[in-house]
Order: C-alpha cells, then sequence, then structure tokens
C-alpha cells in the first residue's frame, strides 16, 4: 500500500491501529471494564477484526468505532476511552455482541465503560438523562415519565411534550398522579447502598 | 429443543412494566384478552417494578441488575414463570434470570434484594416473552375468525427481543421469524423487511434525539417503501419512536407517513374477531383506521 507516509501505518501488512502486544496490554483498566460489565465479557480476547463496526449502528456518528475502543481498553488508554462519545451514541442495540466471534461483547463492554464514566465525573446531556431516570425509578419502584421529562427538560421540554401529553392523557395513556410500590423506601436505600458500594470497588 | 418436553405453561405471573401502564395500555389490554381466550391465565406480579430498561446498568452494573432481578425474584415467589410483554421488560428479566443462576454473580445481587426485604434463593422458574408462547407453546390456527387478508404488514423486532441471543434464544437474532409466522396465522400478507432487526435508538431518544430520529425514519422509510399497511412490533420503546413521535419526524425531514403501529396481540385479537375496541386499538395516537377498513 501507500508507503511514502511520514506515518508508516502498515507494519508486515497489519495496520498499526489494529496491533497490540499481548505483553502490552493493561490488565487493570481491562479488571475495572469487567468487574462493572460482569463476568461476560472477554476483552482480551479481541482479535481486532471489526465485526462489531461493521454491524454497528451508530458506527456514523461515533468518534472512535467499537473495534477501536476495543482496543483502547485493551492498551489501558483511559483518556481516549471516557471522552469518546461512543460511550453515548451506542444504542444498546446487541448487534456487536450478536455477532462478535470472540465472544468479547462490546456492547456490555460499553455499559461498563458507561459506569465507570460517570463515576469518573463526566457530565453531558447522557450522563445527566440517565442518573436521572435512575434516581426516579429508585424514588418509587415505578418510572413517572412526565417527571423525567420535566428534571431534565426543565419547562421547555414540558411545553415541547405538551401537545402529545395531552393526547396520551385523553386516551387514558398517562396519568398525573405517579404510581408507586408497596415500600420504597426500602427500596431505594437499598439501591443506594449498592450504588455507593458499587462506586467504592473501583 | 430441549424445552419441548415440558408441558406448556397455563398460568403465569404476568409482568406489565411502566409502558404498559401508561402508553402502551393497547399492548397490556390486548395481551390479557388474548391470552384469556386461549385458556393462558396471567396473574399481575404483585407489587412489580421497573426493570430498569437498558439505561439503569449504565449507571451501576450491580443497581441495574437488581432492579430487574427483583421481579424474578417476586415470580419466583409465586412460584410462575414470568411473562413480559414488552421487549425491554422480557430482555431485562431474563437477563436478570441469567445472572441469578450464575454462581459468580448472584450473591452479590441477591444482598442487594436482600435488603429490599426480598429473600428468594433458588432459581428455576422460566422468563417468557409473549410472542414466544405465542408462537412456541400455542396453535391458535383454528381460533382465526376474521382472517386479515389482503392487509399487507411489516414485522419489526428491533433489539431486544431476540438479542443477545444467549439470552433470548428463541427466535434468531439475525433472521428472526416469529412475528412473520403469527402475522401469516392471522391471514395477512407479510413483506419483506431489511430493517426488521435495525435499531430504532430507543435508549437515546431523549439524549441524542437526531441519531434516533435519522434512526427511526429509515425503519418508516422502508416500511412505506414496501407499500406495508402497517408496522408490527412487540416492544412499546420502539413505539414510542415510531408511532408517538411519527409527526415529529415527518415535520422535521418534510415527509408524510401516516403508518399505523400496531402490537402484534392486537393484530391476533383482530384475526380472532375480537372487537378492535376491546383490543384498546381506539387508543393509537396514529389512527388504525385505515386499517380497520381495509380488513372489514
Ligand atoms: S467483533 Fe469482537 S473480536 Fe472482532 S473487533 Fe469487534 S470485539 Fe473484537
Ligand atoms: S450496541 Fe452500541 S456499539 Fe454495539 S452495535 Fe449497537 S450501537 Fe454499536
Amino acid at each position: 500500500m501507500v508507503t511514502k507516509n511520514k506515518k508508516k501505518k502498515f507494519v508486515f501488512g497489519l495496520k498499526q491501529d489494529r496491533q497490540l502486544d499481548g505483553d502490552k496490554m493493561n490488565s487493570d483498566f481491562m479488571q475495572k471494564v469487567i468487574a462493572e460489565g460482569g463476568k461476560g465479557a472477554s476483552i482480551a480476547a479481541c482479535m481486532q477484526c471489526g465485526t462489531c463496526s461493521g454491524g454497528c449502528t451508530n458506527i456514523d456518528v461515533m468518534d472512535m468505532s467499537p473495534r477501536t475502543l476495543i482496543l483502547m481498553i485493551q492498551r489501558g488508554e483511559w483518556e481516549k476511552v471516557l471522552q469518546s462519545n461512543t460511550l453515548w451514541m451506542c444504542s444498546s442495540c446487541y448487534i456487536c455482541t450478536s455477532r462478535c466471534p470472540r465472544g468479547v461483547r462490546p456492547s456490555d463492554v460499553i455499559e461498563a465503560v458507561k459506569v465507570i464514566a460517570i463515576a469518573q465525573g463526566i457530565h453531558n446531556d447522557s450522563t445527566k438523562f440517565n442518573q436521572i431516570f435512575v434516581d426516579l425509578v429508585q424514588k418509587r419502584g415505578i418510572l413517572f415519565e412526565p417527571e423525567l421529562m420535566h428534571r431534565y427538560g426543565g419547562l421547555q421540554a414540558m411545553i415541547e411534550q405538551a401537545p402529545l401529553g395531552i393526547q396520551l392523557v385523553l386516551r387514558g395513556k398517562m396519568s398525573p398522579f405517579p404510581e408507586t410500590i408497596k415500600n420504597p423506601q426500602q427500596f431505594n436505600q437499598a439501591l443506594q447502598k449498592a450504588k455507593k458500594n458499587d462506586g467504592n470497588n473501583d | 429443543m430441549t424445552e419441548t418436553m415440558i408441558k406448556p405453561t397455563t398460568k403465569y405471573s404476568y409482568y406489565p412494566g411502566c409502558s404498559l401502564h401508561t402508553t402502551a395500555k393497547e399492548f397490556d389490554i390486548s395481551t390479557r384478552i388474548v391470552m384469556k381466550e386461549l385458556g393462558i391465565e396471567l396473574e399481575e406480579l404483585q407489587d412489580w417494578s421497573c426493570c430498569g430498561g437498558s439505561i439503569a446498568a449504565s449507571v451501576s452494573h450491580d443497581v441495574g441488575m437488581a432492579m430487574a432481578g427483583r421481579n424474578v425474584a417476586l415470580a419466583q415467589k409465586q412460584n410462575l414463570d414470568l411473562l413480559a410483554s414488552c421487549s425491554g421488560c422480557y430482555n431485562k428479566s431474563a437477563r436478570a434470570m441469567k445472572a441469578l443462576k450464575n454462581p459468580s454473580e448472584k450473591d452479590k445481587i441477591m444482598a442487594i434484594m436482600s435488603d429490599m426485604g426480598i429473600d428468594v434463593d433458588d432459581y428455576n422458574i422460566r422468563v417468557r416473552n409473549v410472542v414466544d408462547v405465542l408462537i412456541n407453546d400455542v396453535d391458535f390456527t383454528s381460533r382465526i375468525k376474521k382472517p386479515l387478508t389482503g392487509l399487507k404488514v411489516a414485522c419489526y423486532y428491533g433489539c431486544l427481543l431476540t438479542r443477545p441471543a444467549d439470552i433470548t434464544g428463541w427466535d434468531s437474532p439475525r433472521f428472526p421469524t416469529s412475528m412473520d409466522r403469527l402475522s401469516e396465522i392471522c391471514g395477512a400478507q407479510v413483506v419483506d423487511f431489511k430493517s426488521k432487526t435495525s435499531c430504532c435508538g430507543g435508549p437515546i431518544l431523549v439524549s441524542k434525539q437526531d441519531v434516533a430520529f435519522d434512526l427511526t425514519k429509515k425503519i418508516l422509510d422502508e416500511a412505506q417503501s414496501l407499500g406495508a399497511d402497517c408496522i408490527v412490533l412487540a416492544c412499546p420503546l420502539c413505539d414510542t419512536n415510531l408511532e408517538l413521535r411519527q409527526s415529529d419526524i415527518e415535520k422535521k425531514y418534510g415527509v408524510s407517513y401516516n403508518l399505523p403501529i400496531i402490537y402484534i396481540t392486537e393484530l391476533i385479537g383482530l384475526a380472532m374477531g375480537i372487537k378492535p375496541n376491546k383490543l384498546g386499538i381506539n387508543k393509537h395516537i396514529v389512527s388504525l383506521k385505515p386499517l380497520l377498513e381495509k380488513i372489514k
């Protein structure tokens, strides 16, 4: 291929951005990701084939493909992974996980990295929405959507969503009163504690 | 199929979830009436809670697993297989079930549930989706009173009904056919819908609306170009994009769809001759009138 480029992209026919030497793997970061993503993910098994990226729903709007993201995790490139918009563009569609020939489960890896990103204090619209969502489910056990919209988007979101909201109310599909489980306090406390413990594992 | 030996369950612990009590009420209503007609008893899961959707586990893995695990534990307490209609509730419950059977994961989740006051040690119930039960456990061919002859349908599976296969496993994650076959039993004509397993962007609808709208538009575009009279689905979150936000998408891109979106249980109910209003069909935001006219 092209050899005149100043930066040599290929080494013995291997694209450099696909290369990782086994002894350079960063197991600390991988362990952390695995701890958050359950025991299913096997990041080290990724052979950089790119099947995940090939089928990815949102690769067009991602700054780092799922394949590259896995490579960066193998290399322990924390900053690159945590700053990537890939985390927030991923729509958890599981296409990558369903197709990966090595059982890496990229969608679960991304899910786990999102947890770490939030714990690291990354803040954007997506982390805001996700955190409010979980807070509200914790509060009552059952989601009350108008409250979610209000807390996320403020009055403006409420106004924007009002025409749809009215139609839903008219069809008996939205109640002005939230539902709750029998013992929301106990539910909330148990999950608060779990969240704290989860954070402490890092 | 090892499970063919098991006698089909006729009573389930039915988990409606947040959406079926609100924006997807017609899915709830039609599930209950169709299952009743087919002799399958549904006992609502007592004190159920939100499964946490695709979001909870991306804020805290343990919180996500415990939120979903709680419903599985409650169903286990009732000693009945859990049945969910919502693809999301089904998928997350099945995922929690798998974790609760995994020795290296279950202790952590059970400890959180214990703090919630729920102590269940052994898990042997099954987590099922209504589509799975309708295609694999029952044969309602003889119950079709009003075949939907001439109705062209595009079946949309989305993500969580069939992926990942180690959690779902009863239909192909790449070329699922269960809803196509159910629609054919109903007498409908099924179009070859390439978008059937595409993602509509549900989990990022609010935070990345433009991206989700682009994805949803592609699905609506294909269904329209195939001349489908409706899209058939089993996910309230997909319905939010495809139906509730359809007019927003029309406005944004300057297009017009007016494409009815119908839950699989409503379609089956219609073919069984159940009155549309009894199925909740009048509750749709995009009117199903053109579709009802066609099958009159
Ligand atoms: S499909 Fe699997 S093995 Fe291939 S690059 Fe993606 S994660 Fe790695
Ligand atoms: S789960 Fe995320 S990374 Fe995987 S294919 Fe879907 S959008 Fe892409």
